[in-house]
């Protein structure tokens, strides 16, 4: 099933786009997806991640920059190679599959009309290998209709390789399917991308889809790049507070102090410290110090260092309690705790360090309630040194 | 402008566009005016290609198979009442698309003259055979020629609602109320009722046409389309009276409705049919061959024999056949006629005066 | 949206700059331009610049638009027109509305009758069914003669006229209510209930206000098209002087004298009045679209009737005096040897069908031909207002509001009016000589139908192609398919029943195109209106009605048959289930 002498980088050279007099939802992107691999472009609803894809498939045409697959130009501005052309295979949210044809029908569709026609039994022999590969047997007669949500998802992902593309696009395709579900087929895509070897683009908001199919993650926000890195990078070390959030550290504070000690970052916060993973400023702009918690990394429990805040909610959820702490006037924290607890209990809480992420100004010690330690040269140096110039 | 390639869904409209382009050179093109002095007589020239296009009020089929049986020049007709015609010259005035005409009012064609709608000044072989009252009517450029006249209107009544004594016998006693609604064909649609308004409008003036008509309309006075229906609200009785076209009384009598006539000793408005060829005619000397084929007593007796109601009148040309007439048309019936300038000059300015009255 | 962009290129490194969206929305935009925009710019332009395109002496007099001033005709004509139209609207759609409520609000046996009814009034000829009107109503017609009632005071009088538009034309109120009641919301209605309303309340608060911008849209097109409607006036004139504006549109260019300036100041008047009219129209459509209600509402059976024989009274008192009465009457005329005689045996003949369909009947032909103007107008406005509809709804072409101006314009052209612009623009000698005389030849009975009957194609289309995602387009696309295989393997098969539905609608309605063919057709080219009329006219009433009901069994036998057929040619096509 693998592909690999069809496909071809893909290059986006500071693609841009608005509609009509309207405002802008695309600037400048440029970006490359390197033969075989995978990109995610992750975004909130409205970030124009849709739009980046539909002028990739051609379904729209750029207002500016380029778009090339391999060494072929496929749109400038004002002008583009029609969808048809290009060679490539999309999945849409909705599958859009055809209510009127049957299974067969629908895959075999791009080798019966247009630009990659082919023989009856070519195309039935093609249809036949993809029936098996997306285990679609014994729903070849049957209408998009008569399908469950996982089977027209399958049967629209045979359709986009049916006319072997030198490039897939993928449109939040399992936003559609139900939680369960959607854990599973974000399995079987990951293997199925891996397989293939394809280039692929694949648009999500769905910051786990992203990090489990991907080989590098674009993130957009309001149609600007402000990351592009590979999903551990994203994870571990987001470009600002706002990708931060997006990567599931909901949980925002603003800091008495912060500093960078032994390359990590410190932070004082509502009478205790933690430590976690120091991010410079905020890309986003603004210098304010603040610090980012990803719920799982809370933890109740005494220690020396341990911040201390009262509860504002708890709701149980099945497994744990979801709970809301105040951390007097740093803001509030999310975490998930074994026992129920009452508004108003006041608790200790302490923080893993990977699930921590700080942005802002940093000072050179915390003062004098902590043990300032002497500041050994390193990466971190040559940062603070930046933020003092 | 270039069509996407291979289109099935856009190949129908562009085959029926395709067609259109086709139908629409195959038809004519109208040539320029033509000087009917430079023509040569009927019997001199050689009919053009292609069918004669005559728009006519009488007669139909009964005259064009005629003449192309006696003549092989092919015709192509357009069978319309007298209002129709006139509209449809209108319309087509800068792009006629008619060669003969033949109208009941020549009051009508008078006007088209005046306009230089007609071909004028050409030699016609058989007006010769015109009578007197024909001559004296025929315009000395020829631009029309008198066929025949019959009577617009004649007083007809319902028996069942009139004895013969209560019956009117003059024209002005139509303004007694007791009369009311009369019945009379609209002038803007028929033919032959322009004839009769215009001849009282001749007869007692503008102020004394409108006070007449005026009175009527207060009365009541039911306008109809053609005289058909005129004929039909008389029989049954909805009007006790009308102005009703002679061939109309006749049928009525012959089919053993209601109804009596008198044909007022004054006289009965009458109406000269009459024939005409288009000045921007493609086909003159066609033209030309019909118009003198209709001056002949041969074909006004076929014509009478054969033309049922449009049959029923008295011939322009003498030596016609006249015993087709039927017994109730009388013999010494006076025909009171409008003068062809005075009925083309007041045409629109009668009819609108008409149809505003009658729309208050 | 964009599913349509771009024009296939080909085996070129760069890419191309035209798309075939924009081919097709200019050629679209230029045929609607000949169809509709030029000849309404020569009609509204004889109002102001008389002769302009048919003289070579005209002259630019606005001060004709104040003639109407003037002249009593006109003044008759305007103000008979809104009366009529006004009167229409308000019992149309009060009839329409009330017996929507009825179908919608509980079940009874022939419920369903009611919207059969609609929908063949709707496409019965108003010329036909008048001239049933006024054969009963006549003082010599079938009331006096066979009933023994004089009823011609109490129906031919501006009252009785109301009465006869607003049975002949209540269902465009009707089907307005209904399809705004389809949606009707359980929920709604169940919530207010909940919140302590009485059943008064709730349909005083809930269901009207929820209805009402559907009851004005309908009433506002029973007004247009009252306003527009020549059917009436032309099946009048015979018995009853009662002159509108389309029909002294007519008179002023088809009986004598002749005055196209006239007719443009008249047209200028209808046209503004029209257009007036259907911004409230629109502006009624635009508040009733509840896009919400769309994806939660369902179609659900209404409870059964308390009193199920009491409505199924009504619906039968209804169809027969809206149809039965005229319908019936024109039978029976056909059936007699004179109107007057009455249904006695005497009376009773076949003579008048033996002449219809004797050989070389002048009905005959008029048939063939009505029949055959019809069929190439049922393809052509199909074809273009699919077109139409895809340009409208799946591309970004740049003049798409010109597009859907034109057949807002055209829904608001009487017929009468577009054919007088037929006229004016097809009878420049220009033209002639360039090949191009259209006039005098029955394809501008084709093309007039077309324009005529487009705004309705149209609408039956938008709303079937609206429900079709513009993935499904993109899909296809993306799968390597070309603009026209898109909209041939996709998108035909998808709106196929709306396509079906557009051509029987447009086939039925087009046979009897009064308007267009009494001032287009040759003179030598009979129809089958003008031949009805004309035999009318004469006074040959059993003559007319034999071929009027001759006819309309033909329609209704070409309408059920054009349906099935199309079902079952495109049967395999059709999706079986939900969309996905």
């Amino acid at each position: 099933m693998t592909d690999q002498r069809h496909t071809a980088p893909l290059l986006l050279r500071g693609l841009g786009m608005r509609y009509g007099g309207g405002p802008r939802v695309l600037h400048g992107i440029d970006t490359e997806v390197a033969a075989g691999s995978t990109l995610a472009v992750l975004g909130p609803s409205g970030c124009g991640k849709s739009t980046l894809l539909r002028l990739v498939a051609g379904l729209e045409l750029p207002g500016e920059g380029e778009v090339l697959l391999g060494d072929r130009v496929l749109s400038d501005p004002g002008a583009a190679v029609p969808p048809e052309l290009r060679g490539m295979g999309m999945v849409f949210q909705d599958y859009a599959l055809w209510p009127h044809l049957r299974v067969r029908d629908v895959i075999g569709y791009g080798l019966r009309h247009g630009v990659h026609r082919t023989t009856a039994a070519e195309r039935g022999s093609r249809v036949a290998e993809l029936v098996e590969f997306l285990h679609l047997e014994g729903l070849e007669d049957r209408r998009p209709a008569e399908l469950s949500g996982g089977q027209q998802q399958r049967v629209a992902i045979a359709r986009a390789l049916a006319t072997r593309p030198r490039l897939l696009l993928f449109d939040e395709p399992l936003s559609n399917l139900d939680s369960q579900l959607r854990g599973e087929m974000r399995e079987e895509l990951a293997v199925l991308l891996r397989r293939l070897g394809t280039t692929a683009l694949y648009v999500t908001h769905d910051v786990s889809e992203a990090l489990a199919l991907a080989d590098r993650v674009l993130v957009l926000h309001e149609g600007r790049a402000v990351q592009e890195a590979p999903p551990e990078e994203v994870f571990g070390r987001p470009a600002s507070g706002w990708v931060a959030s997006l990567a599931g550290f909901s949980s925002r504070i603003a800091p008495d102090a912060l500093a960078v000690e032994d390359g990590r970052g410190v932070a004082a916060v509502a009478g205790g410290r933690l430590v976690g993973r120091y991010c410079g400023e905020d890309a986003a702009g603004g210098s304010e110090a603040a610090v980012y918690l990803h719920p799982d990394a809370v933890r109740l429990g005494e220690g020396p260092e341990a911040l201390r805040g009262t509860v504002v909610s708890s709701v149980f959820e099945g497994r744990h309690h979801r709970l809301r702490v105040r951390l007097g006037a740093a803001g509030t924290v999310l975490l998930h705790s074994a026992s129920p607890h009452r508004p108003g209990d006041a608790v200790s809480l302490s923080v893993a360090a990977d699930g921590a992420v700080m942005f802002g100004r940093t000072q050179t010690s915390l003062g004098s309630t902590r043990a300032a330690q002497k500041q050994t040269p390193g990466p971190q140096e040559r940062h603070r040194d930046a933020l003092h110039r | 402008m270039p069509l996407p390639d291979r289109s099935p869904v856009l190949a129908p409209a562009t085959a029926a566009l395709l067609a259109l382009g086709l139908s629409a050179c195959a038809s004519g093109v109208p040539s320029a005016a033509t000087d009917g002095a430079d023509l040569s007589p009927s019997s001199e020239c050689t009919a053009e290609e292609g069918a004669l296009r005559v728009y006519l009020n009488p007669w139909g089929p009964t005259l064009s198979d005629r003449f192309t049986q006696d003549t092989g020049i092919e015709t192509e007709i357009a069978d319309l009442g007298g209002g129709e015609i006139l509209a449809r010259i209108a319309a087509e005035a800068n792009n006629p698309q008619w060669d003969v005409v033949v109208l009941d009012g020549h009051g009508s064609l008078e006007a088209l003259r005046e306009q230089d709608r007609l071909l004028a000044g050409h030699t016609l072989e058989n007006t010769g055979n015109l009578d007197s009252d024909g001559q004296e009517l025929l315009p000395e450029d020829n631009a029309w020629v008198p066929v025949s006249r019959h009577a617009a209107a004649v007083i007809a009544y319902n028996t069942d609602r009139l004895d013969p004594q209560e019956a009117p016998t003059r024209w002005e006693d139509l303004a007694d109320p007791a009369y009311a609604p009369l019945g009379i064909a609209d002038p803007a649609v028929a033919a032959p009722a322009y004839p009769i308004v215009s001849w009282f409008y001749q007869e007692l003036g503008d102020a004394g046409a409108e006070e007449f008509f005026g009175t009527l309309a207060d009365h009541g006075l039911n306008t109809y389309e053609k005289n058909g229906p005129v004929g039909q609200a008389l029989a049954s009785g909805e009007v006790p009276v009308a102005a009703l076209q002679e061939q109309n009384v006749y049928g009525l009598i012959d089919s053993g409705e209601p109804v009596d006539f008198v044909w007022p000793e004054e006289g009965a408005p009458g109406v000269v049919r009459s024939a005409a060829i288009s000045a921007q005619t493609p086909r003159p000397c066609a033209a030309q061959k019909l118009v003198d084929w209709l001056l002949t007593p041969e074909t006004m007796g076929h014509l009478m024999a054969e033309g049922g109601d449009d049959g029923i009148i008295t011939p322009f040309v003498s030596g016609t056949d006249t015993s087709s007439l039927p017994e109730a048309r009388p013999e010494d019936g006076r025909l009171l006629l409008t003068d062809a300038s005075f009925a083309a000059e007041n045409e629109a300015d009668i009819k609108n005066w008409f149809a505003d009255r009658m729309a208050q | 949206m964009a599913a349509l962009l771009h024009r296939p290129g080909g085996a070129s490194r760069r890419p191309r700059r035209t798309a075939p969206e924009n081919i097709l929305g200019w050629l679209v935009l230029a045929v609607l331009s000949v169809l509709v925009g030029l000849p309404l710019l020569l009609v509204l332009a004889q109002g102001v610049a008389p002769g302009l395109g048919l003289a070579p002496d005209w002259s630019l007099r606005p001060e004709l638009l104040g003639e109407i001033l003037r002249r009593p005709l006109w003044q008759a004509s305007l103000v008979n027109s809104l009366t009529l139209a006004t009167g229409a609207m308000v019992l149309g759609g009060v009839l329409g509305t009330g017996l929507a409520l009825l179908r919608h609000t509980v079940s009874f046996p022939g419920a369903r009758l009611l919207d059969a009814a609609a929908w063949a009034l709707l496409v019965s000829p108003s010329f036909v069914l008048a001239q049933g009107w006024v054969l009963f109503a006549s003082p010599s017609g079938v009331a006096v003669s066979t009933l023994g009632l004089d009823v011609s005071h109490l129906v031919f009088s501006p009252g009785g006229l109301i009465v006869i538009m607003g049975l002949i034309k209540y269902p465009f109120a009707y089907l307005a209510a209904s399809a705004a009641l389809h949606w009707d919301d359980g929920s709604y209605r169940q919530a207010a209930a909940l919140s302590g309303a009485r059943p008064w309340t709730v349909l005083r608060t809930v269901r009207v206000p929820l209805l009402t911008p559907a009851v004005v849209s309908g009433a506002v097109l029973v007004f247009v098209d009252v306003l527009g409607d020549f059917g009436l006036p032309a099946a009048l004139s015979a018995a009853y002087h009662y002159p509108t504006l389309p029909y002294s549109i007519y008179a002023s260019v088809r009986q004598s004298p002749v005055s196209f300036a006239l007719g443009g100041v008249l047209s200028f008047y209808l046209v503004l009045i029209i257009a007036a009219a259907l911004l409230v129209y629109f502006r009624a459509l635009r508040s009733s679209r509840y896009d919400f209600l769309t994806g939660r509402a369902r179609r659900t059976e209404p409870p059964p009737a308390r009193w199920p024989w009491l409505w199924s009274g009504v619906t039968g008192l209804v169809l027969l005096v809206a149809f039965g009465l005229p319908l019936g009457t024109s039978l029976q005329v056909s059936l007699s040897r004179t109107l007057h005689g009455g249904p006695v045996p005497g009376n009773l003949t076949l003579e008048h069908y033996a002449e219809v369909l004797s050989s070389g009947s002048r009905m005959l032909e008029g048939m063939g031909h009505s029949l055959s103007v019809a069929l190439g107008a049922a393809v052509l406005t199909t074809v273009l207002g699919f077109l139409v509809g895809v340009v409208l709804t799946f591309t970004r072409f740049r003049a798409r509001f010109l597009i859907d101006m034109a057949g807002t314009v055209a829904l608001a052209v009487p017929g009468i009016v577009l054919a007088v612009g037929y006229i004016f623009l097809w009878n420049q000698p220009v033209l002639a000589s360039a090949g191009l005389a259209l006039y005098g030849q029955p394809v501008l009975l084709v093309l007039a139908g077309t324009a005529a009957a487009l705004p309705v194609a149209v609408r039956l289309q938008l709303g079937a192609l609206a429900q079709v995602p513009d993935s499904l387009l993109s899909a296809a696309g993306l799968s390597g398919a070309r603009l026209a295989t898109r909209l041939r393997t996709v998108l035909v098969p998808l709106v196929a029943p709306a396509l079906v539905s557009a051509f029987a609608a447009v086939l039925a309605s087009g046979i009897f195109d009064l308007a267009a063919a009494t001032m287009l057709a040759p003179p030598s080219y009979t129809t089958l209106p003008v031949e009805i009329l004309l035999e009318y006219d004469r006074g040959r009433y059993g003559y007319a009605t034999a071929g009027a009901v001759l006819s309309s069994l033909l329609v209704l036998a070409l309408a059920a048959a054009s349906t099935i057929l199309g079902r079952r040619l495109l049967g395999g096509a059709q999706p079986s289930g939900r969309r996905t």
